[in-house]
This record gives structure tokens, sequence and C-alpha cells, in this order.
């Protein structure tokens, strides 16, 4: 840089410092005057009347939740404590919509477009989830619930599921997102469509298009247009379906659960356990999905310790929105709620 | 992102990942000169690999006609719709790539196919760029024009399917270039469908999981061509290698047509993937349609093409398309002979410049019969 040059830069930085000061000083401003954002649970799946509830839940990690908290009301310190009461027995397993679960205590959790790696989630359009709890001293019941115009649970070509996944840190600090390497998390991952199979039988092409078929199959049994469970059973037409053969968990067609229960070291590993303890049911009625997660507490697995009575720990949330493209990492999802056990 | 050298572009690109090339890049070339659309290969491809329940839409190879035909429908128009015209100076690309036009650290630029669009494999298949008008009649040349495109998964040097993947279920092998789905890790989000410029990635509703063109890498690992280049009845496929450890062969078919030469072209190179099916492009059909195909080399392409004739080391390689079932690694011409060796050192081809003419009499003694063909 010439000599001549350096009073212009001086004036330069100069002026981009007072820049960035008025900048600065406006922002304080404009964030002084906003009013606080009062989130009110909403739709079918709110409360019923003296049920307990909690709203809250930050999506600024670190931040106070003071702009989502009641007005009037003293600031929380950070999110509320999901507290899973002991109750003499619980909702019906396979009716998401048993009247027992406004016995338990709600959470709103508010939730918010994955944008931390690709690919994002580039469209909000769920804001919250309705999150409650309970447990028998033999089993930990979940119930998720969130708005849905329509269910999406349907397998095809750019189309995509509805789901939801609770995920719990199998180390203290492991990172809310997938955790990361060497700290693990473990979710549990229901998906509309394998709802759809467990209640309706596996979705076959013909349940999209019945009077498509190709010519030719190999090693077929019966008649067109052979369906895939049943037609198929002579060893020797198991090369075309690789996926299965590979051992692919998404290539069950007989699968009996609509739940995986999975574990994570940071983005791109989700796993596939061999075995899901757990049991889940879903079922979208007038705008709105809930779905169960029922598992054993007494297993002894990792996950059934961290979730005995009168322990405490961390959930998450991620849920999808089939109807608008979301798969995979373009997912909407919560930060860490503290969750304790009651004994 | 790092930055790696795109040799079709002439210019350093922004991907996703950088590592070392494979130790040789599988590569086809198709002489769409030649094509007829038959279909044969497609029938070969479908019968073996994509026959199962769930597969009634992929199709690995297809054969479609241009300009108007399109499997899955506007595979290529849409993503064109969706991106700046390709801008080539002295050969160099200008423009941005897939990996380039949303920023770096993006997903590559791409969309994905509704069921609609898989539910015509042939449409548009045989029509021509207009009507002929009552009374014209043939001069020259054609006023209308078409073509046949033969289509598989170009096995890029930089695929867009890798880069989409967020679970790194679809890779490229260091051995040969072939690119695969993992079909254990796939979880079927269906990113590297939206991603692949040419669409050769499909989504199986049954497995639930994405598929592609294997590369018929079971077959290549015994030195052996993809089914769709051996059943090829028009002998319009050329399958093998290029080098990629060091200068282009002068001996290696492919080398020589591809790089040495130029006569074979990438298919929508402007997009930066570096795919690997060569075209030699179709001498009818005007440049300004074929360059948005084939990028900036048509016109000397098209030349060398109609200079065959005097041309004998690449007329002699071009000889060898369907020749053998072999991967030819070397050809040689030899007197009026073009010769070619398979990746164990064996001659498996030798084809004569000109065919010997036999003459076959009206009156056969041995049989006792008059042949009524040999006129």
């Amino acid at each position: 840089m010439s000599e001549s040059n350096q009073p212009y830069v001086i004036f330069t930085f100069v002026a981009g410092m007072l820049l960035t000061v008025c900048v600065a000083v406006l922002a304080v401003f404009i964030a002084s005057q906003r009013p606080n954002v009062v989130i009110v649970p909403s739709g079918g799946g709110a409360p019923a009347s003296g049920a307990p509830s909690v709203t809250g839940g930050t999506l600024s990690a670190g931040a106070p939740a003071g702009s989502l908290a009641l007005e009037d009301e003293p600031l929380p310190e950070g999110p509320p404590t999901l507290r899973v009461a002991k109750a003499q027995t619980l909702p019906m397993a396979d009716d998401p919509f048993d009247p027992r679960w406004d016995a338990a205590v709600s959470v709103m959790i508010p939730v918010q477009a994955q944008n931390v790696t690709e690919p994002m989630l580039s469209n909000v359009t769920i804001r919250e989830v309705e999150l409650r709890a309970l447990h028998d001293g033999q089993t930990i019941a979940w119930r998720v619930a969130w708005d849905a115009e329509q269910p999406a649970d349907r397998v095809e070509s750019a189309q995509f599921s509805d789901g939801v996944a609770l995920q719990f840190p199998l180390v203290e600090d492991a990172p809310f997102m997938m955790g990361a390497v060497g700290q693990p998390v473990r979710i549990l991952h229901w998906k509309a469509v394998w709802q759809h199979d467990v209640d309706h039988g596996f979705a076959d092409v013909q349940d999209l298009y019945p009077n498509m078929w190709y010519d030719l199959y190999w090693f077929t049994e019966g008649d067109r247009p052979y369906t895939v469970n049943g037609a198929f059973d002579d060893p020797r037409a198991a090369p075309w379906f690789i996926a299965q053969q590979a051992g692919n968990p998404m290539a069950n067609l007989d699968r009996s659960v609509p739940v995986e229960e999975a574990v994570a070291e940071g983005f791109g590993s989700l796993t596939t356990l061999p075995e899901s303890h757990a049991r889940a049911r879903g079922a979208w009625r007038s705008g709105r999905w809930a779905v169960t997660f029922f598992r054993p507490i007494g297993l002894g697995d990792e996950l059934s310790q961290l979730l005995a009575p009168g322990r405490t720990t961390s959930v998450a949330l991620a849920v999808w929105n089939g109807s608008d493209q979301n798969v995979g990492a373009r997912k909407h999802h919560s930060l860490w709620i503290p969750v304790e056990v009651q004994p | 992102m790092p930055k790696r050298f795109n040799w079709q572009l002439g210019r350093d690109m922004e991907y996703t990942y950088d590592g070392p090339p494979p130790a040789r890049q599988v590569a086809y070339i198709f002489d769409t000169n030649k094509c007829i659309a038959c279909q044969t290969c497609t029938v070969a491809c479908k019968t073996c690999w994509t026959s199962g329940k769930g597969q009634e839409h992929i199709f690995w190879n297809n054969v479609e006609t241009k300009p108007y035909g399109g499997y899955p429908v506007g595979w290529d128009l849409k993503l064109l719709e969706q991106s700046d015209p390709a801008q080539w100076r002295d050969g160099k690309l200008t423009s941005l790539t897939i990996f380039e036009t949303d920023g770096a650290g993006k997903p590559p630029r791409g969309h994905r196919p509704v069921p609609d669009d898989y539910a015509t494999p042939n449409l548009g298949e045989d029509d021509v760029t207009g009507l002929a008008e009552l009374g014209q009649y043939f001069g020259d040349t054609h006023p209308m024009w078409m073509f046949y495109l033969a289509r598989i998964c170009n096995h890029c040097d930089h695929p867009a399917c890798v880069a989409a993947c967020p679970r790194k279920a679809v890779y490229k092998r260091p051995e040969d270039g072939i690119v695969l789905v993992d079909q254990e890790r796939c979880r079927g989000y269906q990113e590297c469908v939206k991603a692949c410029p040419y669409k050769k990635v499909f989504y199986n509703i049954i497995n639930r999981a994405s598929e592609k063109c294997i590369g018929c890498y079971p077959r290549v690992e015994q030195g052996e061509v993809a089914f769709c280049v051996e059943t090829c009845i028009g002998k319009i496929r050329m399958h093998g290698f290029l080098t990629t450890d060091g200068e282009p062969r002068e001996d290696n078919p492919l080398d020589y047509i591809i790089k040495v030469r130029k006569l074979a072209l990438p298919l929508y190179s402007q997009h930066g993937t570096g795919p690997n099916v060569y075209y030699i492009p179709p001498v009818h059909v005007p440049d300004g349609f074929l360059e948005q195909l084939f990028g900036p080399g048509v016109e000397a392409s098209k030349q060398l093409y109609r200079n065959l004739g005097s041309d004998k080391k690449l007329l002699g390689a071009l000889l060898l398309f369907g020749a053998s079932n072999r991967i030819l690694t070397r050809f040689e011409i030899q007197g009026e002979e073009a010769v070619g060796w398979d990746v164990d050192g064996q001659e498996v081809a030798r084809v004569p410049f000109v065919e010997p003419i036999h003459h076959r009499p009206h009156y056969d003694d041995r049989y006792d019969v008059y042949r009524h063909n040999t006129a």
C-alpha cells in the first residue's frame, strides 16, 4: 500500500466504526420497543379445563425465555420442565386421543425450521407441538400432538411422510441436533407411512395405481397384479428387492410397529437399532395428529435407565410435515426440554 | 467448499467434496447417428436389473427422441428453466454450474419430478420438429429433424447425487468411478433424485430407497461391457475407461475419441457434474440446439465425423464399437483392420475396414437349391 493512500484508509476505518456503533444503538432501540410475544395453546388438543399446562421453551439457545412468557408473570429461567407424573393407569396405548391424557401436564414446545445443516427447511408450517408424558412404574408413555391440515401417509416419488421423533441425550451435554461424535443421542421415530402400513397393510404399488404392473416380474407366484406380500416368496425373486436384501430398515415389507429406535452421533449418522422396544400409535383426527410412544422402563438399557423414575434428563423433538416436502433434515425441531420423571 | 478442476468446463469449480480421481474412470461413447431407438438396451437393462415390484417406472437406460421427448418428462428442460443460459468463452464455461448457482455450501440446484412425469416413458417418441406441409417433397435435406438420445447414468466426475445426499449414502468407487447408492444406508430422502441433472436416480416405492444405474459393475469387474452396450444391435456404444493418472493415451479408444480427437462430447456439461457418457452429435441437427446439449465443440465434432473416410485411425476406433463383449483398453490399426485388446491383454476384436464380399451362386450344388436373394 502506498503512503498516499493512508489518510483515505484511516477515514474509511473511522467512518466504518461510527456506522457500526449507530447500527448497534438502533438495533437495541428497536428491540426494546418490541412487544412480548404470547404463545397460546391452540387447536383440538388444547388441555381440558383444569389440566395443568405450561407454555414455553425458547428458540434462542442460551437466551432467557422472557419473550415467550405470559405477560405479567415472572420470567421463567429457561424452558419449562416436563414433569412425568406417575399414574395408576396409563392411557390406552392404541388410542392417542384417549381423554385420560388430559390429566397429564401439557407442555407447548415451540419448534423451528432446521437451518443448521444442509439440506435445510425453508418453510415453517408447524410452530409448536404439544407434549405430555406419564408413567406407571412399568412403562413410560409420551404423547405428541400438533396441527396438520391433512395427513401425509402415502409412499410415492416426491411425496413424503408426516412424522415425529423424540430424542434423548445418552451423555449429559450431547448437542440437541442429532448429538455429535462421542456424544450419542437415542431417538424414537414414528412415521405416518409406517402407521399406514401397520393399519392397512404394506402399501403396495396397487394402493397408488391399481392397474399398473410390469409384464415381467421374475419368479412370481399367482396372478396379476402380483401383491408384494405373497407373490414374491420364491427366493429367486429376492434380488429385485435389493434394499430389503441389504437389510435396509426402510425396506421392511412386514412392518409390525410404526416406530423405530435409532441412535445418532451427528448429522447424517442416524442408525436404526435392530430392535425397537417402543410401541407407538399415531392417529389423525380433525386437523390434528396425536402420536403416542410407550416404552418399558425396566429394560435395563441406556434409554430406560435414563428415563427411570426419579431421574432427570432432557428431550428434544423433531416433526415433519410431509405435505410440505419435509423429509430427513428438512424438518422442524425444538431445543432440549428438561424432563423430570417423578418417582 | 473445495475447488476442483472440471476439465470439461476448462476451469475450477466449487464442489462439496474433494478427493483424488478414481484409478480409472468408467466412460461410454454413444454414436447418436447410428441409434434407431429399438430400445433393446432399455429392455436388456430393465429385464436384468429393474424388473422388481416398485421398479415399474425405473429405467436406468432409456432412449428418448429429441427435441420433444424425455423421461421423466422435461427432465432437462426444467433445470434449464432454472438456470442462466450456458456461456462459453474459448472453450471455458463462464456461467455458473448447479453447485455454484445457490452459493457455496448449498445443495446443487435441481428439481424433483412429480409422479406424472414418470407415467409416459415414450412421450414425444419419433416426433419431429414440425409438420410436413401439403405438397412438400424431399429435396436434399429434411427441413424437420429429430434424433434419438440414449441415456444412462453418467457416473459423473463430480456427481450431484453424491453432493446432495445428507447421509453420504451415495458414493463413487475409487477403482473405476462407478457411482452407487448404498442400499443399506439410503433412507429414501430423494435428495439425490432432486439433484441429479439427468434424473437417473429413481425412488423405489416398495424398497423405499433410491436406486440408480449400477454401471453393470459385476460385469465390469469381470472385464465385460454393460448389458446396454453388449445388446446394442446398432453397435452405437463403446464402454471402457478414461485414463485418470496421466495424459490421455492414444491407444485407449475412449481417451482417443473423447479427449484426443474430441469427437464425442459430454451431455449438458454446463451443469458441472462432469458426465462420462460422451455423445457423437447427430450431424443433421442444427448447431444451436446441439450446443445447448453438447457444448461448444459441436461443429468441430461434426466436421470430424463427416471426414471419417479420410481419418483412418478415428474411423478404426469407431469400427470397434460393439465388436466385443469385452471392455477394450487398447486398440491399434493393423493394415486394413482395427484391433482391440481387453483388460487382460487378450486380443478380442479384429474388424476389417471393408467387409469381405462373399459371392454365393444362384444355384447351390450342395443343397441342390436355387437362391433367390443373391441378385
